[in-house]
């Protein structure tokens, strides 16, 4: 009987031995990544990286800026890896040598966003570009990001697109800042804009604007994942970057972008 | 026969500070001034003479007693501020030109008149002509007669000066006697500190002799 | 460098709009700080008494007060859903304005208290002994006061000239509109693009040098 206790109070001290598998620790542990701001405010990242961090030992460090900042970062050797949304400006990135290796991971798509009372007909037309021409002749204020980021290079790409140039009228405001306070500032105006969707699906709930333009092909935000040439900067994390790039484009990355939702809504989709 | 009595001094006791750092600077059971009578005040430093000045003018409080004039509380006396001038041992001049502090005090007059006044004022401390003078651009001489010109403008008939005499030159001195002279002719009041005891002899018919916040002596002299 | 003093020497239209842009709103605001930032430095610089005492100390604290704090304060009042929200203020001149004049306004109060307290207290005695009371009183020490009051508007103008934390709060940022000399730099510098930034790092850095020479030589003379 004494025997049988104290086997059994034993028990428990080997228990924690048998369930822990140790966690795998990398020779270069830092991982700087550098992305956008509209990614990171979609919260993808904080509900992923916490999960790739466990389980590779990896501890990413992200700086989230404007595209054109974050891809400057590549060039200044301030980053291993490259998560952005600007396919023109990555394969530039590429072409000079600065990257290598440039995957595609996933996508989300612009849309166009303004008040529901629609005065400019946007919710009438039936393209980005028929939208964004409305917009103009209609005079209805618009409120640009101004701040040389992804989306705010995808709405230049669309006034190109409508061989107009808004820069100077009076309803055409660029502010020189992120998604989040574009979106605020569209709302207090009640004025049109160009919202990256996981942005705008975060913030729908607490601002009176609706979608009145989407799913032109023009639209489509693809991201794309580059690490940093380590010929051009030795000290890159190689190893580092390899091993989110694999993990993000791998079943297990993939699954979780896949489930990640926003306000209940996916916030971005797969290439099959 | 007695002439009017302006100040009387009851029961006086002056006290600065509190607790262990408290000192009596005043002690004055009785005291009467009256009027066209030109007083000084002397005795050395620390003394009690600006104290006494500031009681009888009611800048300050007695801790003790009362100091009257005219039967009233010096602090609130109506009468006392239509009726005296006081002047700081070193003059305090408003932002201006000297023009505009002599015609500070007066009250109700026309433009020409206030002009005429001041001239007459200014005449009088033998600074005719500094109308235009900044009241920065003077001496301390200089200023302190400007003040007693700002307090002859005014048209009043007591005078209580904190040593008129302490920022004045041989000349400013000579003048600003013989300008009080010309006041206790009209019939001004005079009261002063001075710590110059030739000045005082020169200038009052009546000295008090202060020591430690006390009267050890207060004789008149004739004339 | 050589960017920014192109952009300023060349007269370029968007820069130099920017600077007059941002003059406007801090001139504005300190314009509208101006009678009751004054008033309420007179008011505190009177005899003490609890209230004042107590003003005293929260307007302190109110200069040290973070800008983005008033900028938030501000922001929830004259947002859509806020209580001013119909008039449009927000992300739009009147909205800066407002945010900025609430900056200036605790300090010049607070400078005008600070400069009046340290005036001579002779001056206090001689409006008291002429018996000045009420509006003259005020007018006397307004003109007294002056030099003091100009430095506090001039200290005030420099702060709001200087400050972030409201105009990009309040205003926005907005391109033409709302975007002024602090905004932009902030803009400018995210974005990489020194050579403006740093023509409006320069054309600040003078104002700052301009505006503490002035408060310098205001100063009230020792007297």
């Amino acid at each position: 009987m004494k025997r049988l206790a104290a086997i059994l109070l034993a028990l428990p001290l080997f228990l924690p031995l048998a369930a822990q598998t140790p966690t795998p620790t990398p020779a270069t542990p830092r991982i700087r990544l550098s992305t956008t701001t509209s990614t990171r405010d979609s919260g993808l990242l904080d509900a992923i990286l916490p999960l790739f961090q466990a389980e590779t030992g990896y501890r990413v460090e992200v700086a989230a800026v404007g595209t054109g900042a974050a891809i400057k970062l590549g060039r200044d050797g301030n980053a291993d890896v490259l998560l952005v949304h600007d396919r023109p400006a990555e394969d530039l990135f590429v072409a000079d040598g600065f990257g290598i290796d440039r995957r595609d991971v996933f996508y989300n798509d612009f849309v166009v966003i303004g008040p529901a009372a629609d005065p400019a007909g946007v919710g009438r037309t039936k393209s980005a570009a028929e939208a964004f021409a409305a917009i103009y002749k209609a005079g209805a204020a618009f409120i640009s990001r101004g701040d040389k980021s992804g989306t705010d290079s995808k709405e230049k790409a669309l006034w190109k697109a409508t061989n107009l140039s808004p820069a100077g009228l009076a309803w055409y405001r660029e502010i020189g800042q992120g998604m989040g306070p574009t979106i605020l500032m569209a709302e207090q105006l009640q004025a049109y804009s160009l919202a990256d969707i996981a942005t705008w699906l975060a913030m729908k709930d607490k601002v009176k604007l609706a979608v009145l333009s989407r799913g032109d092909r023009i639209l489509f935000n693809p991201y794309g994942i580059i690490t940093v040439n380590p010929g051009k900067y030795p000290a890159t994390n190689l190893a580092g970057a390899k091993a989110f790039a694999d993990w993000l484009t791998g079943p297990k990355g993939q699954a979780l972008v896949a489930a990640y939702k926003i306000n209940g809504e996916p916030g971005f989709s797969l290439y099959k | 026969m007695n002439a009017e009595c302006l100040f009387s001094v009851e029961g006086l006791t002056l006290r600065y500070g509190a607790g262990p750092f408290c000192r009596r600077a005043l002690h004055i059971p009785a005291l009467s001034l009256r009027r066209g009578q030109s007083l000084a005040f002397v005795g050395p430093n620390g003394s009690g003479k600006t104290s006494l000045l500031k009681v009888l003018n009611g800048l300050i409080a007695p801790s003790e007693g009362r100091a009257l004039f005219l039967g009233d509380e010096t602090r609130s006396s109506p009468s006392l501020r239509a009726r005296s001038v006081y002047l700081h041992q070193h003059p305090w001049l408003f932002a201006g030109t000297v023009s505009y502090n002599v015609a500070f005090g007066c009250r109700g007059l026309s433009r020409s008149e206030v002009g005429a006044r001041v001239g007459e004022s200014l005449a009088l401390v033998g600074l005719a002509g500094f109308e235009r003078r900044s009241y920065r651009a003077l001496s301390g001489g200089e200023a302190q007669r400007v003040a007693l010109a700002r307090a002859f403008a005014r048209g009043a008939d007591v005078l209580l000066l904190d040593e008129p005499t302490a920022s004045a030159d041989a000349e400013s001195t000579g003048r600003i006697g013989s300008a009080l002279a010309e006041a206790a002719r009209r019939g001004a009041t005079i009261i002063f500190s001075t710590h110059e005891e030739d000045f005082a002899r020169a200038c009052a018919t009546r000295l008090l002799r202060l020591e430690e916040g006390l009267i050890v002596s207060d004789r008149e002299s004739g004339s | 460098m050589n960017e920014a003093l192109a952009l300023l020497v060349s007269g370029d239209a968007e820069t130099w709009g920017t600077i007059g842009r941002s003059l406007r709103f801090s001139l504005f605001s300190t314009l509208f700080s101006l009678l009751p930032g004054i008033a309420l430095g007179i008011w505190m610089a009177g005899r003490e008494s609890g209230p004042r005492r107590a003003a005293v100390a929260v307007v302190g604290a109110l200069t040290a007060v973070p800008t983005v704090v008033v900028g938030l304060v501000v922001y929830m009042l004259i947002s859509r859903n806020g209580p001013l929200g119909g008039l449009g203020w927000l992300f739009a001149g009147p909205g800066i304005v407002i945010g900025q004049t609430l900056l200036a306004l605790p300090i010049v109060a607070s400078l005008v208290w600070s400069g009046l307290a340290r005036l001579d207290p002779r001056f206090h005695e001689t409006l008291a002994t002429f018996g000045v009371r009420g509006a003259r009183r005020l007018g006397a020490i307004l003109r007294e006061g002056a030099p003091v009051m100009a430095g506090a508007l001039v200290a005030a103008f420099g702060r709001v000239t200087g400050e972030v934390g409201v105009a990009m709060l309040l205003g926005g940022n907005i391109r033409f509109v709302t975007r002024t000399m602090t905004t932009a730099i902030a803009l400018d510098a995210s974005m990489g693009d020194f050579g403006r930034a740093l023509a409006f790092g320069l054309v600040l850095l003078f104002i700052a040098l301009v505006v503490n020479f002035t408060v310098h030589i205001m100063r009230p003379h020792e007297r």
